[in-house]
């Protein structure tokens, strides 16, 4: 007979009797709704507009799904950065740990319980994203992307946040650094970018060692799940305002530009499955040689 | 049977626990006790495999605990000195969520969950979420939640800390079931009464390390030794005077009308013959008893 990990099943009972958890559902399918029917008005409204051009339909999608994975984006690290630290603060992890459960069980549990309340607020938000359907344009396919691409963010910054959490004491010090990893992997990683591109200008285009950076360099944006949802929305022909922009500085190859997302949700659940056994590995540390 | 062998733990370089070696058979209870900051949860974290140590071992049944730890723990119930509930579940949500963590599910999950709330008298709060629960109750459900899987070793870091008198009855009772189920129970507390009644054994810290261990009944006969031997004399009281005065293992003497107090050098087997020689010469004796110590005039004489 197949078991729930039982301390997923703990944790999913607990987040889901807390009363916060059914405001923040309202809240955050309050914020999808306010913006879609803005947007929707800006777009197809015959008061506002001459002419309606469907193809807007396209926009308003984006701008959807660009709001969502913002706000998941915000949301996975703040759900995950205490699920360790919070129980070391409540002085439960000692009593867990004396129960002789799998470090490994505790991570995943923690994790998995983090993904499915993210999806829980996807799916909520579902009936608001169908809206595009009415319009037609948008294929089941890209709706399909872009829930493998909050799953994929969700279980990268999700596995960061556990990290964070296990290697830190206090609830606040792992809530900043998640968020630190976070804003590194979605800004600074874009910095990172430019900055080099702008070495390269420099220092003198087409030649040396930037050159070669901003080759390499790039590659780092496999990692930012912005930029992947940017070459998603930006489909084919990737005719997007902000995937025009960062390609003045993103220096990869046609096959790679063509295949990004496969590449970036790889290179992202490798690097998560790293990243928990890292995380498992300190637990057990954790477990065997705690500092006091 | 726990061995613990030459225990050392330093945190920075301040030294928690030196050399500590006792060993605990199964079935007996083992009180742990010294002031604060002897040592007794560092060295309780340390047999939970909670704690690694510098140098020594711990071994269960001959083999070294920290080679397979997760096992181990699966054989031990540990409650540290603070509560460690969770708020948000209720008591038997609480007790079956560590039933599960232990493989526990089911009917057997259910019927244990049920018997332990009812001997550590819980019953009627069992669909009460833990957040309104007394401290007496929580220190009572983090009991109970040791117990879920039958351990054969239980660590208790001051289990009573917070009962009343009727509840700190009920555990100990309950401890002592436990003992003659072969439960190895290893206690600590700041409760000299709760460490006398119920423990077999006894071990005590002092500037971290072993200051005390041994027997608990063996003890008591060491502090009874000291004690001086009340005697009430109805017939032949010359007689006695000079049967005492002649022993040499009589070191004085007292005479208070009929009532006779003398210190004896020696263990029991001394006192009893002392007491044979007595009635053999004709001395009718009415009333015969040794003035009982306890753990408490230990203490006072270890500072």
């Amino acid at each position: 007979m197949v078991r729930i990990n039982p301390i997923f099943l703990r944790e999913m009972r607990l987040r889901v009797r807390n009363s916060k958890f059914g405001i923040s559902i309202f809240c955050f399918n309050l914020i999808m709704i306010i913006i879609t029917l803005f947007a929707f008005e800006m777009k197809f409204n015959v008061n506002i507009n001459e002419n309606i051009d469907y193809s807007g339909v396209y926009d308003l999608f984006n701008i959807m799904v660009f709001i969502e994975t913002l706000m998941v984006i915000f949301m996975v690290p703040s759900l995950t950065s205490i699920s360790i630290s919070s129980e070391r603060e409540k002085q439960t992890l000692d009593i867990l740990l004396s129960t002789g459960v799998n470090s490994y069980s505790i991570i995943i549990a923690k994790l998995a319980e983090s993904i499915s309340v993210i999806f829980i607020y996807v799916m909520s938000s579902l009936p608001i994203i169908a809206l595009v359907f009415t319009i037609g344009g948008i294929t089941g396919i890209m709706l399909f992307k872009f829930i493998i691409e909050i799953f994929v963010t969700s279980v990268f910054f999700g596995s960061l946040g556990v990290l964070s959490s296990v290697i830190t004491k206090k609830n606040m010090t792992s809530v900043i650094l998640t968020f630190a990893f976070v804003f590194f992997f979605c800004l600074i990683s874009f910095g990172i970018i430019i900055g080099v591109d702008m070495l390269n200008s420099f220092f003198g285009e087409g030649s040396g060692f930037f050159h070669f950076l901003t080759e390499y360099t790039s590659y780092i944006l496999t990692l930012n799940p912005i930029f992947d949802l940017i070459i998603v929305l930006s489909g084919q022909n990737y005719n997007n305002s902000l995937f025009e922009f960062f390609m003045k500085y993103v220096n990869v190859s046609e096959t790679a530009l063509n295949n990004w997302m496969t590449i970036s949700v790889s290179v992202r659940l490798f690097f998560s499955a790293i990243i928990i056994i890292i995380s498992q590995r300190q637990l057990k540390v954790v477990k065997g040689r705690q500092k006091s | 049977m726990l061995e613990v062998k030459n225990i050392c733990k330093n945190y920075k370089k301040k030294s928690v626990l030196k050399d500590i070696s006792f060993t605990i058979e199964n079935g007996s209870i083992c009180g742990l006790m010294g002031e604060n900051g002897a040592g007794k949860s560092t060295l309780m974290k340390i047999i939970a495999g909670l704690l690694k140590c510098d140098s020594g071992e711990i071994l269960y049944d001959g083999k070294s605990i920290f080679k397979n730890i997760n096992s181990f723990q699966k054989n031990i119930g540990y409650m540290p000195d603070f509560f460690g509930v969770y708020d948000n579940l209720k008591v038997t949500e609480y007790l079956l969520f560590f039933a599960g963590l232990y493989g526990i599910y089911g009917d057997e999950a259910d019927e244990r969950c049920l018997y332990l709330l009812d001997r550590l008298n819980l019953s009627e709060v069992k669909e009460q979420y833990v957040d309104f629960l007394s401290r007496g109750m929580k220190q009572r459900l983090c009991l109970a939640r040791c117990l879920m899987h039958k351990p054969k070793i239980l660590i208790l870091d001051e289990p009573c800390s917070g009962m009343d008198s009727l509840n700190r009855t009920i555990v100990k009772q309950f401890l002592m079931e436990e003992a003659e189920a072969e439960t190895m129970i290893f206690i600590s507390s700041h409760v000299i009464s709760d460490i006398s009644d119920i423990c077999s054994e006894l071990l005590v810290l002092e500037d971290n390390h072993i200051k005390l261990s041994g027997n608990m009944e063996d003890i008591m006969v060491a502090i009874n030794e000291k004690n001086p031997i009340y005697m009430t004399i109805l017939e032949g009281k010359e007689e006695a005077i000079r049967i005492l005065k002649e022993d040499p293992d009589v070191l004085s003497i007292s005479i208070d009308g009929n009532e006779l107090r003398c210190n004896i050098r020696g263990n029991r087997i001394k006192e009893a013959l002392i007491l044979e020689e007595l009635v053999t010469n004709g001395v009718v004796i009415s009333s015969y008893d040794r003035h009982k110590g306890n753990l408490e005039k230990v203490f006072s004489e270890l500072k």
